[in-house]
């Protein structure tokens, strides 16, 4: 596959543009969720994966053969949706977790079956995605690429273009900050 | 020994290995107190269900090969072709390469070879003048006709790069969010417009004849040539009025002004019509030696 893939690249340096529709077709998907979890939007995911797209087609002259077009085009991905998650939220409110925890522990219910049960994870889901809009968007990007996307903090940080040392902190604060806001639903699934 | 903190946890938890990484611990140093320590081993699998619980559902953000086919059509027209070069050269592999164990040693020789190619250059000088001499002795109407259709080759190739720009800018006009929020459009469209006028006029002399004599006398055998001159001339004129409306709206353009000027304008139509010429430009060019050829 991969060697089809660079043969496509190869033709489309030579002028052939329509080569480059397989690599959108099979690539386009993976850029949406990795854009996707990265800024919580279907719109902005969009956005990310066409810039994307145009970005890669723009800089295929320094694509370098050894490498997977997919691993390429992927940090490129993240690279846009992390730009656009910096302008979209360029810091997030440092005590609105707390505010918001103390709010949680008073909403939880105290049983654990039936319908009740399915309120509870609703309602996880829902903390879960507003504890995640307490992270700066540095911190949400790179705690998910670690720990949803499963990409090494080396592989982060040449992606966002940063120091391994800066993303390792922003992973840490990231859980730090989730776990605070997670706590009242210690024990609950 | 110390307990383990949240920070060293979080390390230990993603595998980042190596004393650097976890506060001065070595890896297998903090197994082994995990293990003795039932403090540390209830905190580490405290925090690995709060960063399982931590993990969305892994069905959002997922889309299937359909989403790429939707999303060519949305990149295509903003992709600028590389410039053609020969498959051979692009691959690098395709050229007949003789393997250096069999090349003959007058081969190798560099001297030897220089020496090949000048007088090669000199043979394909000769012929060549040799040859001309004789077709303008033999049928000059030809020559005169194989020039016309040169000309309108580079006319076609000089306007190309104007067409490729015009096309991109009506392209554009497609997305009515993302023009309204180019602040470059308008400046675009004027700069267009200086160009668009000076191909007009160009392309009318051409016709009509520089020296007066007007298209009748140039000769009969243009027939597909003048076709497409007039075609080129009517993709200018027509670019004309839609670039002078884009150029000279009052103040920024909104999205609801590009698209009521796209419907007016009918820009979809030219956009059209701009890529027929252009392909029909583009296979002609393999056949571009032709006419010559057939006549003679």
């Amino acid at each position: 596959m991969e060697r089809n893939e660079h043969s496509a690249i190869r033709a489309i340096l030579a002028g052939d543009r329509e080569a480059y529709r397989a690599l959108v077709i099979r690539h386009s998907p993976m850029l949406f969720r990795v854009a996707f979890r990265i800024t919580g939007s279907e719109a902005d995911a969009d956005e990310v994966v066409q810039e994307a797209l145009l970005r890669g087609y723009q800089r295929l002259p320094s694509f370098q053969f050894k490498a997977g077009f997919g691993t390429w085009i992927y940090r490129i991905a993240v690279n846009c949706a992390f730009d656009l998650a910096q302008r979209r939220r360029p810091e997030a409110s440092p005590n609105g977790a707390d505010d918001d925890a103390e709010r949680v522990q008073e909403q939880i219910p105290d049983g654990s079956a039936g319908p009740e049960r399915v309120l509870l994870s609703r309602e996880l889901a829902e903390q879960r995605e507003l504890a995640m809009r307490t992270l700066t968007a540095l911190e949400r990007t790179a705690f998910l690429l670690r720990h949803v996307e499963e990409q090494s903090t080396s592989e982060i940080a040449e992606a966002l273009e940063m120091a391994p040392n800066a993303v390792k902190q922003a992973i840490f604060r990231a859980v730090q900050k989730l776990r605070r806001r997670l706590a009242p639903y210690r024990g609950m699934r | 020994m110390r307990h383990l903190s949240e920070e060293e946890w979080v390390v230990y938890y993603f595998g980042e290995d190596g004393p650097d990484n976890s506060g001065g611990w070595d890896r297998r140093a903090m197994q082994e107190h995990i293990a003795g320590c039932p403090e540390c081993a209830a905190a580490g699998r405290e925090l690995a269900a709060d960063l399982a619980r931590m993990r969305s559902n892994e069905s959002e953000g997922l889309r299937g090969q359909e989403y790429g086919e939707k999303m060519w059509p949305r990149v295509k027209d903003s992709l600028t072709p590389y410039p053609k070069v020969e498959k051979a050269k692009a691959n690098n592999t395709g050229r007949w390469v003789w393997p250096r164990s069999l090349q003959p040693r007058w081969l190798q020789s560099r001297f030897v070879l220089a020496g090949a190619a000048v007088l090669l250059a000199a043979i394909a000088g000769a012929a060549f003048y040799s040859g001309r001499l004789w077709e303008e002795r033999r049928s000059p109407r030809i020559t005169v006709a194989a020039n016309e259709h040169d000309g309108q080759r580079i006319i076609l190739f000089v306007v190309s790069d104007h067409l490729d720009r015009s096309q991109r800018l009506l392209s554009e006009l497609n997305d009515p969010d993302q023009a309204a929020a180019d602040h470059g459009l308008q400046a675009r469209a004027r700069e267009l417009l200086t160009e668009n006028r000076l191909y007009r006029q160009s392309s009318r002399l051409d016709r009509t004849g520089m020296d007066g004599t007007g298209p009748d006398q140039k000769g009969l055998n243009r027939g597909g040539a003048e076709e497409e001159d007039a075609s080129l001339e009517t993709i200018l004129d027509d670019l004309e009025p839609a670039l002078i409306e884009l150029a000279n709206q009052p103040g920024d353009l909104d999205r609801t002004k590009i698209v009521q000027l796209r419907k007016e304008l009918n820009t979809g139509g030219l956009l059209f019509e701009i890529r027929v010429l252009r392909s029909r430009a583009h296979q002609q060019e393999p056949n571009n030696a032709a006419p010559r050829e057939g006549t003679v």
